[in-house]
């Protein structure tokens, strides 16, 4: 089991605000890591910057061993690296099936791209019911399907999630976190960022915590769970 | 019968109206500016068209093909120099630019070609076909017919193909577009090779249809179609076609049954009112994001 990304060293400032303060961290292969810690701890920054939407200005991001910390947003996808945004950020102008489209853009011209999309709809039936259907008139949980089988469909080697739980009804929640397990039982190595401690650390199986831009601690799932901080902290007990 | 003759006027102005419309609505749709330079790009064009026929004698479809080429490049060249090093700048900063860019243009034409007004002659011939007392031009014909042809092609590329439906994706969301793989400013400067060569077309048809060239000549064409993408919906597609049209039926309604001198406050005082009841235009966008 290789490690997939490596971390390490990254300070990033949204101009004065030191917004991540050194922090270091790696994904291994087949693994599911989760970044928690309570809104503003710097989780969704640490995700962009590793997806190249923000740059940091020290230490290096190596993804399956090469040094992307310089790399553009748009090359990395071809290089199968996958974030699935904060707030979904799916094309709702565009339909179920157009969006899933736009997740299989840098695919060879030779892939049997219907094929990548009809893997998806076996993830996701909802969403092949609905693949004519323009995305902005989906419901919340499934438009959140949409966001995850949209970063799936290029095979990524790692699919970056940020809060795939938000603003969703208990019962939706559930649902995201059964897919996120049928995806770790594929082998897909998944990096998830969430605020939903509890349900994120019982998919995990390793996790760091996160406390206004660094790093406070690190563990297994299940040692995070049973840890008194984190449960004082974040999981109201 | 006269009011068919001026219906089918205003078709072939509303045509160019609408062919220049597209390069605002595509723009803005995409890079999220107003490129008030556009309408001097259709100068550009009138002007590279003029003297390849005039100068050079070459073939009319020669001379188009050549201003289309020029404009596309002069788009592209545009973006790179004096909009993209402004693409996080606030959008005040742009606008001004893209002023400041329209002034360029036309003074460097000012400087190399004068503003003694040249006769631009008509890419065809001067005749008309006749039904009962409708009488249409060729130069008619072939902007209402070119309108449709461009309309059609256009509406196509961006549905069915992949760059269509990047582009799509940008104009919806840069952010998550780069993260799809898309290269965010290959994009827009695709849009803008598409708006200033579609430019070049209606210069063209606009110099075919009223043979006065100067460096001033896309200013007015230019402002009218910018209010007609607003009237449409600025950023649809669909809506720079039917506000194009619209206004140019509206405009040449306005000279003929009121008043030559008040057509444009007649055409700007209509704008008025749609904005009043649909702010977003006609075919503008509303889309409610949902939780």
């Amino acid at each position: 089991m290789g490690t997939i990304l490596n971390v390490e060293d990254i300070n990033v400032y949204y101009g004065s605000i030191h917004a991540i303060k050194g922090i270091s961290f790696h994904v291994d292969e087949g693994e599911v890591v989760t970044l928690i810690g309570a809104n503003g701890a710097g989780k969704s920054t640490t995700l962009n910057t590793v997806a190249g939407l923000l740059r940091s200005k020290t230490g290096k991001i190596e993804f399956l061993g090469e040094d992307i910390s310089n790399t553009p947003a748009h090359k990395l996808v071809e290089k199968s690296l996958a974030l699935c945004p904060e707030g979904r950020r799916i094309f709702l102008n565009m339909t179920v099936k157009e969006n899933l489209e736009m997740g299989a853009y840098t695919l060879d011209k030779g892939t049997d791209i219907a094929g990548e999309i009809e893997k998806i709809y076996d993830l996701f039936p909802r969403l092949k019911e609905r693949y004519k259907q323009v995305a902005g008139t989906l419901s919340g949980g499934e438009q959140q399907m949409l966001a995850m089988g949209r970063a799936l469909v290029s095979q990524p080697k790692l699919i970056m999630l940020d809060e795939p739980s938000m603003g969703l009804a208990p019962i939706l929640i559930e649902q995201i976190f059964d897919i996120i397990k049928t995806l770790h039982s594929q082998g897909v190595t998944i990096l998830l960022v969430e605020q939903n401690a509890q349900a994120a650390l019982s998919v995990a199986d390793r996790g760091y915590v996160m406390e206004t831009g660094t790093i406070s601690l690190t563990g297994t799932g299940a040692e995070l769970l049973a840890s008194p901080e984190v449960k004082k902290a974040y999981l109201g007990s | 019968m006269s009011f068919l003759n001026y219906l089918v006027s205003g078709l072939s102005l509303g045509s160019i109206y609408a062919i220049i419309a597209l390069g605002y609505t595509m723009v803005y749709g995409i890079a999220k500016m107003l490129n008030f330079a556009h309408g001097d790009v259709i100068m550009v064009g009138s002007y590279v068209c003029f003297f390849a026929m005039m100068r050079f004698e070459l073939p009319p479809v020669i001379g188009v093909l050549l201003a289309v080429l020029v404009c596309t490049i002069l788009g592209i060249i545009i973006e790179k120099l004096a909009y993209k090093p402004l693409r996080s700048a606030p959008s005040l900063a742009v606008l001004i630019t893209a002023i400041g860019v329209s002034y360029f243009l036309q003074n460097s034409a000012l400087l190399l070609w004068t503003s003694n007004p040249k006769v631009f002659n008509s890419i065809v011939g001067k005749g008309s076909v006749n039904i009962g007392a409708l009488s249409i031009s060729y130069v008619t014909l072939l902007t209402v017919g070119i309108c449709v042809v461009i309309m059609i092609v256009l509406t196509t590329f961006i549905n069915t193909t992949k760059m269509g439906k990047a582009m799509r994706a940008v104009s919806e969301d840069k952010g998550a577009a780069q993260l799809m793989g898309i290269d965010v400013n290959k994009t827009i400067s695709m849009t803008f090779a598409i708006g200033s060569g579609l430019a070049a077309i209606a210069g063209v048809l606009l110099c075919s249809a009223y043979p006065t060239l100067m460096p001033t000549t896309g200013s007015m064409p230019g402002i009218k179609a910018f209010t007609a993408a607003v009237f449409g919906g600025i950023g649809s597609i669909p809506g720079a076609f039917l506000g194009g049209i619209l206004l140019g039926v509206i405009e040449n309604f306005a000279k003929a049954y009121i008043s030559t001198e008040f057509s444009d406050a007649i055409v700007f005082g209509v704008l008025i009112i749609v904005l009043l009841v649909k702010p977003a235009g006609l075919l503008g966008k509303q889309v409610n994001e949902k939780v």
